[in-house]
Order: structure tokens, then sequence, then C-alpha cells
């Protein structure tokens, strides 16, 4: 289990915005949106996670006609567990923007 | 998309993704496909010029597996396959060959390191362990028959013996490289493949182990033939709701490979260990003139070892075609599963 004072404050966002809709699998850009992450610090993070098994990324099945599939993320179940052990220090960091309704933009 | 696909920033994407390494790029088109969704020139040139720092800079994969795993690797495959020849030497080829291709098999894998594993969902945890219990215990219905018909196997340089151990190190391997690193190709519907594969393949090995078990306790011979229509319809079940549950005919396609990979391991496990069974109560006696005259061909002592030996043969041929003939089925099942479709996407 990786430890939790390794991981930067962008990770830990992105951790809790993942873990605060478990079984909901994210959109990056939507979630790069909420967290007020752009691209290029979100993918290599996203990339991380996925790399120390804390993420699960997959295609999406059945995108709406007319679009192709994206990529989906969700926490697996290590990644849940992390962001639970770093659920007590969530008023120390920095705070958690409120999220904005899926495919708003 | 609309026009968005043709615009600079896309192009500038789609070209950083070129310089990303290959266990990543799959991010590169995860990153694509977002900026395909997003509105606003501004938008997606921000966007995009994030793709591009993460193409010039991406974060490193994991560490290459250290002296001590490649070690590991090396000494646990010479270690499987010099088990097997000492349960029984006749085995050689099959021991040799098959503990080479483990050790490359496991050495890919860890080379292709956690990342690239992590980035595509692999089968999963039931469906993995599934598969290599499978591949283990297919060596030792093996190693069991040949210990105990060593008249079955013949010679180690037997012709057909070599031929089968080829055939089965070979399908074995790739049952396991299934297991680990499935190509992304076989797992673009993962999701659902998990949710289907298992039960199909178990259900479409399990028929006709059931079948042929009613039939050598003397319920019948036409239940084998029965049986084995059973199995098929089983696996086009399968891969039609799974298609219909996407509404992607190749979660039909998917689904039927790995319904065939478990259901070829059931068949052949199952299979075996009732062809024993069979053979040590004496009720395996087949009275078809085909087989009682391939067994006076074969100038094996008696059918029984005959039985068993062409058990084996045929068991090991199933691995091979079982999948063929579940993908086939996954293409047809695929397609009127998907031209069905049953709910709205999962995300």
């Amino acid at each position: 289990m990786p430890r939790a004072r390794r991981l930067s404050p962008q990770t830990v966002a992105v951790l809790r915005a993942l873990a605060a809709e478990p079984t909901a699998w994210r959109y990056g850009y939507e979630l790069g949106q909420e967290i007020g992450l752009k691209a290029g610090s979100l993918y290599p993070i996203l990339m991380r996670l996925a790399d120390r098994e804390l993420l699960e990324a997959a295609w999406e099945t059945n995108p709406p006609a007319g679009r192709p599939p994206r990529h989906l993320y969700r926490l697996r179940t290590r990644g849940l567990e992390l962001a639970a052990e770093l659920a007590p220090a969530a008023g120390s960091g920095r705070p958690r923007q409120r999220p904005e309704p899926r495919g708003a933009w | 998309m609309s026009q968005a696909g043709h615009d600079v920033a896309r192009r500038l994407v789609a070209l950083a993704t070129r310089l990303l390494p290959p266990e990543r790029r799959d991010w590169g088109q995860a990153m694509l496909a977002e900026l395909d969704q997003i509105k606003g020139r501004a938008a997606r040139w921000r966007f995009a010029l994030g793709c591009v720092r993460v193409a010039l800079a991406p974060p490193r994969v994991a560490e290459p597996p250290g002296l001590a795993v490649r070690a590991a690797v090396v000494v646990g495959a010479a270690g499987v396959g010099l088990g097997i020849y000492r349960v029984s030497p006749a085995t050689q080829v099959f021991a040799v060959l098959f503990a080479a291709m483990l050790a490359g098999c496991v050495w890919m894998a860890l080379l292709r390191s956690r990342a690239a594993a992590a980035s595509q969902a692999g089968p999963g945890g039931i469906l993995r362990a599934v598969l290599l219990l499978g591949v283990a215990s297919c060596v030792g219905v093996t190693l069991y028959g040949v210990v105990h018909y060593p008249e079955a196997a013949g010679g180690p340089w037997d012709s057909v013996l070599v031929f089968l151990s080829v055939i089965l190190a070979t399908m074995l391997t790739g049952y396991t490289w299934m297991a680990l690193i499935p190509p992304r190709a076989a797992t673009s519907h993962i999701v659902v493949v998990r949710r289907y594969g298992l039960v199909g393949g178990l259900v479409m090995g399990g028929l006709p182990v059931v079948g042929s078990a009613a039939a050598t306790l003397g319920h019948g011979k036409p239940l084998t033939g029965w049986s084995w229509l059973a199995a098929a319809v089983a696996a086009a079940v399968t891969v039609t709701m799974a298609a219909r549950s996407s509404g992607d005919a190749r979660a039909g396609i998917e689904t039927g490979l790995w319904t065939g990979l478990v259901g070829a391991l059931t068949l052949f496990v199952g299979g075996m260990c009732g062809t024993y069974a069979a053979a040590a109560a004496s009720r395996l006696i087949p009275t078809d003139a085909y087989t009682v005259h391939a067994f006076r061909e074969s100038g094996l002592p008696d059918i029984t070892t005959y039985v068993v030996g062409d058990s084996l043969g045929g068991s090991v041929m199933m691995l091979l075609w079982i999948p063929l003939l579940s993908l086939a089925i996954g293409a047809l099942g695929g397609a009127l599963g998907a031209s069905r479709p049953r709910r709205t996407p999962v995300a």
C-alpha cells in the first residue's frame, strides 16, 4: 500500500474526488474541471495511480451515438482504502470544490 | 465530434500521442478522446497543450523487475519443468517446452510492467484465478494419465506424444498469457466479459462433462451428443446476452473468447477426471465398432489404456479448437445481441 505522506496535494484531490462517488466511472476532463487541474497535471497523476493499481481505467463500452468512446476512471479497492485513510486530514487540505453536474460541458 | 477532429489542436495531440512510449499509448488515445468532447477553441488549446506536456514528459513506468525477481522466474520455471519431468520422464518434451515458455510468459508480463497492465483492465481476480487454476489442473490430470497409463503415452520421442506435447505446452502457455497479460483487443469490454465469460465458460465446459458422465453410468449415449449441443447453445446465449447488455457486437466476440478459454479448461479437467474415474471403476468399456477397431489397430494392451490415451489427446486438441469455436459463436451471437440493445451505457 503506498504511503499517504508521499502523495502530492493534487493527487490527494484526485483521490478524494474519485472517492466521493466510489462506484461511478468518471471522465478525465470532467474530473480535471471539478478539482481545477489541467490536463498536463491530471493525466500524469491518473497514470501513476493506475501504475500503483489504485485506479481502474477502462474504455466506455457504449458511448452515445455519434461520438467515440472515452476513457473512464474509478478507484480500485486499494485506492478507496487510501482515500479513506486520507479522509481525517480532509479539513487541513485544500477545500474540495463542489462537483459539477456530469456532462455539463 | 463534427469538425473538431480536423482542427490543429487535435492534430497536435495526435502527434504528441505518437511520442508516448508504447505502454503509455493508451493514455494518449484517452486524451485524444477527451479533446473531442471539449467545446470552445481556447479550452481545446489549453487541453491540447497539457497533453503535449504529458507526451513530452510522461511519468516513468514502474522499474523493471530486479535481479532477485528475474532469478525467481527462472528458478521457478525450471522447478516446474523439473517437477514435471520427475513425475514422468516420458513428458520430457512437454516439461522443457512448458517451463521455457512459461518463463518467457512471466518474464514478458514483468517487463510489460504494472503500468501497462494497469492502464488496461485485466480479466479480474476471479477469472484470472480460474484460468491459472485450470492450467495447473490440466498439467496435473495430464501427468496422472501419463503415470497411470504409461502405455497410452508411448515413449518420450513417440511422434504423437511429441506433437501433443508441443500443442499442450503452447496452449497452456497461451492460456497463462491470457490470464496475466491479455491483449487489449480481448479486454475492451472486460466488465461485460467478467460478468458473462466465467459463468458461460463453466456451463459450456460442464455440460459435456455431465453428459459424458451420465452416458458412462449407463443413462444412454445419446445424452453425450445432446450435452454438446446444449454447451453450444449455452455459449450462444451467453455471448448474445453480453452483446445485448453492452449494445456492442465486440463484447459478444470477447465474451465468446473468454467463455471458450474457461470452457476448454473445464472440459479438459472435468472430462479427464471423469475418464479416470470411469476407468478405475472398470466402466470405461466402449462398444462402438470404430473405437474397438481403432484399439485393435493401436497395439495397446487393453482398451481402457487406449480410451484414456485417446481422451487425453482429444482433450489437448480441445484446448485449441473450443476457444476458436466459441469465438465464432461469439461473432454470431454478438451480432445478434448488438442488433437489439437492452439498455443504455455503463457510464
